[in-house]
């Protein structure tokens, strides 16, 4: 419960004309009416705030909606947040949402309303996000102000919610502009099911248990058993377990879109390929604490991929022997970053621990497309910089438009292997 | 609109009534004196007539120095005590027209103080032009030479009568808390109830103004301190 600047103010200036009344200017008429206002002003107060006290979060109904389903960096997106009336008596509104780092293009974060029981009030703005990352928006918070606008109740309605913005997708042109320099690729797969070409073998049959496709039924067995469905169980032999090494540091936020944004958006769209054809692809992220690593089994997990990508905080170094130490039992480890913080003798180090795992190493480092003089200036240097990695087995240089069709040639060619 | 207007109007009517009864004990002789308030009046009202008020106010502001320095003093003293009489009507101006419920209570309170202060000094016999500016800094600076520092003198508008018009006063300046956006009065049973208290209070600080008028400034200051305190107390528990 608090006073509203009108309130302040005037029962600011009642209580200094009340002691002015008594003290310095003592006029019988002008002291009483003065003390009377005065009175009337802290009662007032008082009841109206005893009233709105009265009044809960539960008074109000409350939603917000996005007009879009995904949020690109730069791309604008109408907000609405909607306020009802729940509470069965008229109420003064004053509904404030807050857009955090996301950038006002148009409209008000505040609406101002009387609202009638069941009324709805629509509180309607645009905003964009500058660039990727995880954006909140919100709590959104009800004053409720009394009739006379001298005291208000403020309610938050909910905790504040995530906009995910995720990274631009980038065009794909042709596999053979994009690709600067490549290694030989030299592919040890993963030796499973070479010989058959066969995904599934079967493994038992087992209970069927909810949420199971209809079509793993086995339904000779059922028909011979007692009327429980039984379902065949099968082992994908040749499933490749594929790792994403991603390097999240501050040396990768150049270019428009940066060239950390095309290596999370070309990760996500290979990962959906990956998984769609059986793979299970997982993806860590190079410097950040904490959990840092994610597996994607089915499409489904995709989502979870985008929303960790999108939550990556970039760092300013890393230490790539430490990050590395525990990795093993994939059948393809892709390192993917400028490789500031990596020595050549930690990369070569790292591709034979791969190998002697039965994988394969691929390192790319992704190039800003140079279409300018100080790009043109900036990729020399660049150029000059990645050359000692180039005597290394397996390690591209790719242009960040080309990551995509680039990644994607190298799956083909792993899952032709497998 | 008209029904806002007029508790407004109703509100301010205290300092005009005493500056009424001011004006007609003045003597008006001196014309420097008039063109001096309308020159107030002028430069507080519309942005057109502002400008026109601001001309009005240098000119004869510069023109009474110069004649001043000449050896004629009646044309400034004049000038002065138009600005000053004038001033109630111009602070009554600005509370009638004040946007917010503060600025009302000030402007109220303001012109009914230059008012009172006003007709002290017209009531004391000093109608002249030149005598109403001297005896108002003479009594405004005397106030604190006494043993009660008390700005209004003892020369006092008729009680009963100002009682009564400020009585309809005080109402309507409670009414004016209730009206928003210049719509007729918008009582609540929160309104009712704090208008109920404060007459009811009220009733015991005329109670103590007749029988013990000595008591009455500690009486009203103690009561508003004591509400205040409670209403900190209240609130604070309601937040808890």
């Amino acid at each position: 419960m608090t006073l509203t600047n009108e309130g302040f103010k005037l029962l600011t200036t009642c209580f200094t004309l009340t002691l002015a009344v008594t003290t310095i200017v003592v006029y019988p008429p002008l002291s009483l009416s003065i003390y009377a206002v005065s009175v009337f002003v802290l009662t007032y107060i008082l009841f109206a705030a005893v009233r709105l006290r009265k009044i809960k979060s539960s008074a109000f109904g409350f939603s917000r909606k996005l007009d879009v389903k995904t949020v690109r960096p730069g791309g604008r997106f109408t907000v609405e947040v909607t306020l009802t009336n729940l509470s069965g008596v008229p109420l003064h509104v004053v509904l404030n949402d807050s857009a955090g780092n996301l950038v006002l293009a148009e409209g008000s974060l505040t609406i101002e309303k009387r609202l009638q029981p069941n009324q709805s009030a629509t509180l309607r703005y645009k905003a964009y996000a500058p660039a990727r990352g995880v954006y909140r928006l919100g709590p959104p918070v009800v004053k409720v102000v009394d009739e006379y606008g001298l005291v208000n109740r403020v309610l938050v309605l909910e905790e504040e919610a995530n906009v995910y913005v995720l990274p631009g997708m980038v065009e794909k042109p042709r596999l053979a502009e994009g690709v600067k320099a490549v290694q030989n690729v030299y592919v040890s797969g993963t030796g499973l099911s070479v010989k058959h070409g066969v995904e599934d073998v079967f493994r038992e049959v087992g209970e069927y248990e909810e949420g199971q496709p209809l079509k793993a039924v086995d339904w000779r067995r059922t028909a011979r058993m007692d009327g429980e469905l039984y379902v065949k169980k099968f082992d994908r032999v040749n499933r490749l377990r594929i790792l994403f090494l991603v390097e999240v540091t501050k040396g990768s936020l150049v270019g428009n879109p940066t060239l950390l944004d095309s290596v999370f958006a070309s990760v996500i769209g290979v990962a959906k390929a990956m998984v769609e054809s059986g793979d299970v692809v997982a993806v860590k992220l190079l410097g950040q604490t904490g959990s840092n690593t994610l597996t994607v089994h089915s499409t489904a997990d995709l989502e979870k991929l985008a929303y960790f990508l999108t939550a990556a905080r970039p760092v300013t170094a890393y230490d790539f022997v430490k990050e590395t130490e525990e990795i093993n039992g994939f059948d393809v480890v892709f390192l993917i970053g400028r490789l500031v913080n990596v020595r050549p003798e930690q990369l070569l180090t790292f591709t034979g621990k791969v190998r002697r795992t039965g994988g394969v190493f691929f390192t790319l480092i992704p190039m800003l497309d140079a279409d300018d003089g100080i790009r043109r200036a900036l990729a020399i240097l660049e150029d000059m910089r990645v050359e000692k990695f180039l005597h290394t087995a397996n390690v591209a240089k790719i242009s960040q438009h080309s990551l995509p069709s680039y990644l994607a040639h190298l799956h083909r060619v792993l899952r032709a292997a497998a | 609109m008209i029904v806002s207007r007029t508790v407004r109007l109703a509100a301010v009517l205290p300092p005009l009534a005493i500056s009424l009864l001011t004006y007609l004990k003045t003597d008006f002789s001196n014309y420097y004196m008039v063109l001096g308030a309308i020159s107030l009046v002028l430069i507080t009202s519309t942005d057109r007539l502002k400008w026109a008020g601001v001309g009005l106010v240098y000119l004869p502001a510069a023109y009474t120095v110069y004649l001043l320095f000449n050896g004629d003093p009646a044309p400034f003293l004049g000038l002065a005590t138009g600005y000053v009489l004038i001033s109630p009507i111009v602070f009554t101006l600005a509370a009638y027209n004040s946007k917010n419920l503060s600025g009302l209570l000030t402007g109220y309170f303001t012109a009914y103080v230059f008012a009172t202060l006003l007709y002290a000094v017209v009531e004391g016999g000093n109608t002249k032009p030149e005598a109403v500016f001297t005896t108002l800094v003479r009594n405004l600076i005397g106030v604190f030479g006494g043993d009660v520092v008390n700005i209004i003198p003892q020369q006092n508008p008729p009680i009963f009568l100002m009682s009564t018009i400020t009585g309809a006063a005080t109402i309507a300046l409670l009414l004016s808390i209730s009206i928003k956006s210049e719509g007729p009065p918008h009582i609540t049973s929160e309104w009712l109830a704090a208008f109920f208290t404060a007459i009811a209070l009220m009733g015991l600080g005329v109670f103590t103004v007749t029988l013990y008028p000595w008591l009455t400034p500690a009486l009203l200051l103690g009561v508003v301190s004591l509400l205040t305190l409670a209403a900190a107390i209240i609130v604070r528990w309601l937040n808890a």
